[in-house]
């Protein structure tokens, strides 16, 4: 290529790769000089986007990618037969990073088709599945090669959308094509799916799926994606076989034979509940299995080296009560550990926690709206509120005997960023539209501003220390978690008395235990335990793979719990040689749990959610088998391993 | 914005982040690594809680970092050759970053029926380009050209499929 070369010869060896040496400082010369240049480059770069796109969805079509070299445990599977009144249930509990994988097929299917290159036709190498009718037959212009599956039955509100995004009609006998949406309301509705070599597959109410092709010599498996909810899977004879909950997205389900064939696109664990049969999960890449033992419930993890399972305490769903406050976002544990406070915005109620009679109320607000922020001090005596709706807002104290206002405190605070010190003497703010980004800490008595720290990073998660004399604040850099930490300041001064490297994905939580001792911060995936003092990392608690949104230590500091984003909580032990042990897990909703407190004996706790989520009260490792503490163990006894 | 509604939004944008990836640090697994390490960084970021107000701006940052995280790899592994100069980096990454008002269901749209109107021998090149992935030299050898008569003929396709789309959409806006 000349030195001279026109514009567009140069930008296309650009993104090609070919453009060398004197060409590249042309280029780069134009482009700092010259907006049509600028242009012509971000025209081109769209041109081999599309390229690119649309030849990755004519080679990845909607083709479920088998359990890859990236994957590790990624594919359960039933060896042994398993009876016919067998259950499988199985949690999916892989990492935020595969939702992309599902929108990748998701976004992609509906672009493929269009270089038709016939050597390069992935579907036309394999067996196409076929309609029983006629293999050459054709449905309102759709060869039925396309067709992989058929709606045998539909109940309640179902639909199916087009990779196009195009809503279809549905009634029984609708085909059904590669990359077809079905998704099944929340109420009573049902879909059955019928394949032409296969037994049928159902949807449970709720459950999105997508439809795929078989894998390469699998012409009879049953392929999707389920994206969400419940699939179940039956036998010739119409007896269930499998059944499948995922409480999280982007897992590829393929039924083959009998057996569920689970990949995810870089699971590093699963979450498997075999309540009868046997269950074994392989891990491709080195050929190691374990078979799971019915009547448990292991978390398998992809070790360096190995496969661990760990049992684990079946999921809890039922509270002792359920309270009617579904704004609460703040409870108080009155000294009797009997009574307790919540309060919502516009109002404080007081339960007795074992009887069932009507809560005592007090309005602090007729405001009717539901308010976004609550906060007790450790005493009880004050509520921090702040209600987010209105320009002149503030964060307000109320003196809850006196039922009279201390203060207001005119900050603005955004996604639940704020902290409240447990005596009252500060509190913390943070406006995330905020720039440069800060964290403000606010006098509690007189309601005026102590120091603001700012950042290029995210400021996230501040906490109180129990003395009120220190605060926690994690610094997030979106881009490089290596970054990231959790400095912890003088909350007089704003001075900076220590810096907690987490290097870990972005932190949404933040607590200390009640002594001071310790602090757990949750990241997703993951929940560390720093020794405050000796500003130790202690402890990281890995395997649960959600978003934590809230923390919180039973008084005694023997329980650490934390609420995550798909509405479970997770309580582990936080003292002895349990210490990270799961004890119990509580599925207390399907939205998230921003409210978690233990009463003082720790044996009770109440939860709350986002989302009109009404406040619960869970016992804490009642005594019931199924909610029996796990042994600490890496091999689990009821997990065998062989070679596979 | 919920969880999926950012990578739905990133995914959008894909084409125009892998095609900038590309061309920065021209190896597809790369690339490709640098975009999902990307994705990623969108999903943490939006679970984080904070609002994104410009999300393009925030994911087209992202994928910058991400570019230039990888092309620092290759600056400190000898026996690769960094693919572009810092000069071109900054350049290019400059006219990435501007505001750019292409819509990219419309884009795609236009491209998918531009393509329509290539000649087959011409898409079969394209898909042994773009989706077998084949060196200039590997089409070469399948359709008896050089590789750069290959490198040619795969310009002007581009060139056409370019001017063609822009038609398009032109044609498209007059029409809205």
């Amino acid at each position: 290529m000349s030195s001279e070369s026109p514009l567009d010869e140069l930008v296309q060896a650009c993104l090609s790769g070919t453009l060398e040496g004197s060409d590249q400082q042309q280029l780069a010369r134009l482009l700092r000089e010259s907006a049509e240049a600028r242009r012509a480059l971000r025209s081109y770069l769209w041109l081999e986007g599309g390229l690119l796109m649309l030849a990755k969805a004519r080679s990845v079509g909607v083709e479920m990618p088998s359990c890859s070299a990236d994957g590790d445990v990624c594919e359960p599977l039933t060896r042994r037969p398993v009876r016919a009144s067998s259950r499988m249930v199985v949690w999916g509990a892989v990492a935020g990073s595969v939702l992309l994988l599902a929108s990748c097929v998701v976004g992609l299917a509906k672009w493929a088709g269009w270089f038709g290159a016939p050597a390069v036709n992935i579907a036309a190498e394999q067996p196409p599945p076929v309609e029983e009718s006629s293999a050459d037959a054709v449905v309102e212009g759709i060869a039925t090669q396309d067709i992989v599956a058929h709606l045998v039955e539909v109940q309640g509100n179902v639909e199916v959308v087009s990779p196009s995004g195009e809503t279809k009609s549905v009634s029984a006998r609708q085909p059904l094509l590669a990359g077809d949406l079905l998704r099944t309301g929340d109420d009573n509705s049902l879909a059955v799916i019928g394949f032409s070599h296969s037994p049928p597959l159902e949807l449970y109410p709720a459950t999105t799926v997508r439809l795929a092709k078989a894998g390469p010599g699998q012409p009879d498996a049953r392929s999707l994606q389920l994206i969400q909810g419940v699939v179940r899977g039956y036998e010739a004879d119409q007896t269930l076989r499998h059944a499948l909950d995922v409480n999280t997205v982007g897992l590829n389900v393929r039924v083959n034979g009998d057996r569920f064939v689970l990949s995810s696109m870089s699971p590093e664990s699963l979450r498997v509940d075999v309540e009868d049969g046997t269950a074994e999960v392989v891990r491709k890449r080195d050929k190691r299995s374990l078979t799971v033992e019915a009547g448990n419930s292991f978390y398998v993890h992809a070790d360096t080296d190995d496969l661990v399972a760990r049992p684990m305490p079946r999921v809890v769903t039922e509270p002792r009560r359920v309270l009617d406050f579904p704004g609460a976002w703040a409870v108080f544990f009155e000294p009797d550990g009997k009574h307790f406070r919540a309060a919502s915005y516009r109002e404080i109620q007081r339960f007795e926690q074992s009887a069932s009679q009507e809560p005592e109320k007090t309005l602090l607000s007729t405001d009717t709206s539901h308010g976004r922020l609550a906060a007790f001090t450790r005493d009880g005596n004050t509520l921090a509120v702040y209600r987010g709706l209105k320009k002149d807002d503030g964060v307000i104290l109320w003196d809850v005997r006196a039922r009279g206002q201390v203060v207001k405190v005119e900050a603005r605070i955004t996604d639940q960023r704020f902290v409240l010190a447990g005596d009252a003497s500060w509190l913390a703010t943070i406006d995330s539209g905020e720039r440069p980004r800060a964290v403000h800490v606010w006098d509690g008595k007189s309601g005026t501003k102590r120091f603001t720290k700012t950042s290029e990073l995210s400021p996230a998660a501040p906490a109180a220390s129990p003395d009120a004399k220190t605060m926690a604040l994690g610094w997030v850099d979106l881009s490089r978690r290596d970054n990231n930490k959790i400095v912890l300041l003088d909350a007089q001064t704003g001075r900076e008395l220590a810096e907690l490297p987490t290097r870990a994905s972005p932190l949404t939580a933040i607590t200390f235990s009640a002594d001071g001792r310790f602090l757990a911060a949750g990241i997703t995936g993951e929940v560390q335990v720093w020794d405050v003092d000796k500003r130790q990392l202690i402890h990281t608690i890995r395997g649960f793979e959600r978003v934590v949104m809230t923390l919180a230590y039973s008084s005694d500091g023997a329980y650490l719990a934390a609420g995550t984003q798909d509405g479970q909580v997770w309580i582990w032990h936080a003292t002895g040689e349990q210490t990270g042990q799961v004890a119990q897990i509580i599925q207390a909703g399907t939205s998230g749990v921003r409210l978690l407190t233990f009463s003082p004996d720790g044996r009770s706790l109440v939860t709350g959610g986002i989302k009109r989520h009404p406040l619960m009260i869970w016992d804490v490792l009642p005594a019931n088998p199924s909610t029996t503490p796990s042994t600490p163990s890496t091999t689990a006894p009821a997990a065998t391993r062989s070679g596979a | 914005m919920n969880d999926s509604a950012p990578i739905r939004e990133f995914l959008r944008y894909q084409g125009e982040f892998m095609a900038y990836l590309m061309a920065i640090l021209h190896d597809f697994d790369v690339a490709e690594e640098a975009f999902q390490n990307a994705a990623v960084v969108i999903v943490e970021g939006a679970t984080a809680g904070e609002p994104i107000r410009n999300f393009r701006a925030w994911a087209k940052e992202i994928v910058r970092r991400q570019a230039l995280y990888q092309l620092r790899k290759q600056t400190q592994d000898a026996k690769r050759r960094r693919a572009v100069t810092p000069e071109l980096f900054e350049a290019v990454t400059a006219a990435f970053l501007e505001d750019d008002p292409t819509e990219p269901e419309l884009h795609i749209e236009a491209l998918r029926r531009c393509l329509g109107k290539l000649p087959s021998h011409q898409r079969e090149m394209l898909a042994l380009r773009y989706e077998q992935r084949q060196s200039f030299d590997d089409i070469g050898r399948a359709a008896g050209r050089t590789p750069a008569a290959v490198q040619r003929a795969l310009s002007r396709i581009r060139t056409v499929l370019h001017d063609c789309v822009l038609a398009s959409l032109r044609i498209s806006q007059k029409a809205l």
